[in-house]
């Protein structure tokens, strides 16, 4: 490509930017996508079971050292602390609980492919609650808001991202596929996902059968791994070694190869990994941006500027480079973080498990106690979630980490409670966000620098009395379903963990009409500088039961389509049968499934 | 059925790369109380953990290496005011007691915290001041233990896979088929693969087809 004049500077090659990249330049747009880490291949996972390399010293992920995050509790509390919980005593990384990995892919190299859709009513999340519950549920200090979509706004680019990227799964509400109803909570479809659903480990039937008993909804969990061979990837082997790991036969939908090899096949992407972005440049009225400067792989800046920017690399780091170019000007850059509670559920089958086999997302999921759902149980909590069965994927270093409070930790009873419950175990979780308020945000650390000198983002989180009885709530629940699956022993998490990263963080640059209110427009587009996006579940004003990938995909499509002029795909039908084509039709089932 | 043999011929090297022989000794008996063979030839000392240890101390730990060089000092200090001997040469009963002193003891309630124990001030004069460094010692070996027990034997410990067989765990598979994956099936007669034997399907380019594994119908 030529190297003197760029469009668009895409910064991230994750979940949206190698997205936004490749739509761009199958347009024609010439893009340079930018990321501090390596541009993986698969070659380079081929060897990928080995629980040392990516699991214990979490080799895909940012190091502490390099990218450092602090945290406190409060905006009381002082300095923060380099995040505890991110490194055991030997100092290496639990990949659940730092940001996502790094390079060509980011998150999606790594995550378990959890899919969901959002609910319609997630999208009105706040004026569900005070409608309901009374206008002083929300805490005092909250800072929630609906979003400025609606769920039929997203459905053509939920769809783009099922089809276009892989997913698999069995929808409900499907239109006209009445037979379709396992989830009776399910939000409108045009229609179902391009493969059926991944292989359920045992345990997980056996979930299922409880929750059926129980007279919960069980149905299959979305997950963003190929069933079957799909646009040149192979199905899923269920080598067992997924959430944490790369995959070795491309089944995962991972962006690196699941969008960048059709961006680059256009001649008009060129990616540059181990270049570090650590400057959003802006033109002298602070009107326009410019351009960026990083440090390259040998640690040279270099100054890159191009018509556009797009900053695409996750919730925390979005926000952090915002901040470190002084791109902040009405003061909401960092506010109202949001992330993940798991409540995780662990237990004993009787029969063997067997949870090295599979994948986390090869299972079943109830949303009989989702988001507003709940408020028929139990009206003092105030947003529900679905309960997700978690049965396989789990090597021993892991479940060593993850065993019952009571179990020996070392000596003879340790090492006998491994040999003899390890093939046994399962779990369930569910995910419930912290509810933001004016003491949940991230902002530049006052002292704590990167070996580049840059400062490192510093979190004030912590988890409400609201936030803990959602979990409590649902630990309630998946008691029960432990108890009618039999399970012959179980242990829980607190209700107020002691992480406070997820791999799930959202809300840092959120995104509204005002632009008093908010960083971004729908689109992404920050209201300060009129070239200049910025993407990602840091668009997200409120946050639910869910995990965020598909929906950050979604308005990923919806990003590039506004930057190219494009409107929303058009609705495909599924079952032609009166061999009429359906374009043109745009929202035909926007309104027709209000719950 | 392809041949197994990285399991079955373990790397047999006593080699180090950082530890001398006495630190190494005291590393072994360590982990051995941390993970003991219950005499089913299972246990950190015939894993080779310390082998595991001695490789991640001198490669990816090197910022550890003083805690265990500082550490083990100092737990020679201690064993020799308390017992009058180094701890190689204390019995398992008194092994595990400087192990409950340092790290607490094998159950805690999940109400304490577990850092505390050992904490008793001014009980043994100059002693006090080699606490936290004891504390961090055995937190590190008992990490590094499990790791040396569960790692492919790639990394110098689990060696003959013996904490693989423990538990159950057959290691590194390319995938599981649909009738491995059905109900009632024991994963205990899958025969363990290593990643020495994927790397060798890889160089021999004899990679069972990924259908194998992604098809639907019961075998």
């Amino acid at each position: 490509m030529p190297a003197n004049k760029i469009d668009v500077i895409v910064v991230g090659a994750g979940a949206s930017g190698a997205v936004i990249a490749s739509e761009l330049a199958q347009a024609g747009q010439k893009v340079v996508l930018l990321d501090k880490g390596p541009k993986h291949t698969t070659e380079d996972f081929r060897l990928k079971q080995d629980e040392i390399r990516y699991y214990a010293r979490g080799s895909l992920v940012p190091s502490m050292d390099t990218d450092p995050i602090t945290w406190r509790e409060t905006s009381q509390d002082g300095d923060g602390e380099l995040a505890p919980w991110a490194a055991g005593p030997l100092g290496t990384a639990n990949p659940l609980h730092l940001p996502p990995s790094l390079g060509a892919g980011g998150g999606t190299i790594h995550w378990g492919g959890a899919c969901w859709r959002f609910r319609e009513t997630e999208f009105r999340m706040k004026s569900e609650i005070e409608e309901r519950l009374g206008k002083d549920a929300l805490p005092e200090s909250h800072t929630l808001v609906d979003w400025p979509i609606s769920y039929a706004d997203l459905e053509p680019y939920y769809d783009k991202a099922e089809w276009e990227l892989g997913i698999s799964g069995r929808g409900s509400n499907v239109a006209d596929r009445p037979e379709l109803n396992e989830n009776p909570w399910e939000a409108p479809r045009q229609r179902d996902y391009p493969m059926p659903p991944l292989r359920q480990g045992t345990a997980d039937i056996e979930f299922a059968d409880a929750c059926t008993r129980l007279g919960y909804h069980p149905f299959r969990t979305a997950a963003a791994i190929a069933s079957e061979p799909f646009k040149g990837r192979s199905g899923c082997t269920y080598c067992g070694f997924c959430h944490g790991y790369p995959c070795h036969v491309d089944a995962k939908t991972s962006t690196h190869v699941a969008a960048l090899p059709y961006g680059e096949a256009s001649g008009n992407l060129e990616m540059r990994d181990y270049c570090r972005v650590y400057k959003v440049n802006r033109s002298n009225d602070g009107k326009r941006v410019t351009g960026v400067s990083y440090y390259d792989a040998d640690g040279r800046s270099v100054d890159l500027e191009a018509d556009r920017v797009v900053l695409a690399c996750y919730a925390l780091e979005n926000a952090r480079l915002l901040l470190a170019s002084g791109i902040n000007a009405n003061g909401q850059v960092g506010k109202h973080l949001m992330t993940h509670a798991f409540g995780f559920f662990m237990g004993l089958t009787k029969e063997p498990s067997n949870p090295y086999m599979g994948t986390l997302v090869a299972s079943t999921s109830i949303e009989d106690f989702s988001g507003e759902l709940v408020h028929e149980y139990d009206p003092t909590v105030l947003w529900g979630a679905p309960i997700i069965s978690w049965p396989g994927d789990y090597q021993p270093i892991e479940i060593a980490h993850a065993m019952p409070p009571a179990a020996p930790r070392w000596g003879a009873g340790f090492r006998d409670w491994m040999r003899d419950n390890y093939g046994h175990v399962w779990s369930m979780y569910s995910q419930t966000a912290n509810i933001p308020t004016t003491d949940t945000y991230v902002d530049l650390d006052p002292a704590k620098k990167d070996p580049w000198g840059q400062p490192a983002l510093r979190m004030t989180h912590g988890w409400g009395e609201w936030d803990q009885k959602m979990v409590e709530f649902l630990l309630t629940i998946k008691r029960k379903i432990a108890q009618e699956m039999g399970l012959t022993y179980w242990w829980e998490e607190t209700t107020k963990p002691d992480y406070h990263l997820s791999t799930h963080e959202v809300g840092t640059h959120r995104m509204g009409e005002d632009p008093a209110t908010s960083v971004v427009d729908v689109y992404g587009r920050s209201h300060e500088c009129e070239n200049l996006y910025v993407v990602g579940g840091g668009q997200f004003p409120s946050y639910h039961g869910y995990n965020p990938t598909e929906t950050i995909w979604a308005m990923a499509y919806m990003t590039a389509d506004n930057i190219l002029g494009r409107s929303a795909p058009a609705p495909v039908a599924a079952h032609i049968h009166d061999g009429h084509t359906h374009g043109g039709e745009a929202h035909a089932h926007a309104h027709t499934h209000a719950h | 059925m392809t041949v197994h043999d990285a399991a079955t011929a373990p790397d047999s090297s006593v080699a180090l790369t950082f530890f001398n022989d006495a630190e190494a000794r005291t590393v072994e008996a360590i982990s051995e109380r941390i993970i003991p063979d219950g005499g089913d030839g299972a246990g950190a000392t015939s894993a080779g953990v310390v082998y595991y240890i001695d490789r991640s101390v001198s490669g990816i730990s090197q910022n550890l290496q003083h805690v265990y060089r500082t550490g083990l000092r100092a737990l020679e200090r201690y064993c020799q005011s308390e017992y009058s001997a180094d701890y190689v040469d204390l019995s398992a009963e008194q092994q595990d007691d400087v192990i409950r002193r340092f790290f607490g003891p094998e159950v805690v309630d999940d109400t304490e915290t577990p850092q505390m124990y050992g904490d008793e001030v001014g009980e043994r004069g100059e002693l006090e001041a080699d606490l936290p460094i004891l504390r961090r010692l055995f937190a590190v070996v008992r990490e590094h233990a499990i790791e040396g027990f569960f790692c492919d034997p790639l990394y110098g410990g689990n060696r003959g896979a013996v904490g693989w067989k423990l538990v159950g765990f057959p290691g590194a598979y390319w995938g599981y088929t649909a009738e491995q994956m059905g109900p009632g099936f024991d994963g205990r007669t899958l025969p363990i693969a290593t990643l020495s034997d994927l790397r060798r399907q890889l160089q021999e380019k004899s990679l069972p087809d990924n259908s194998t594994y992604y098809g639907t119908e019961e075998k």
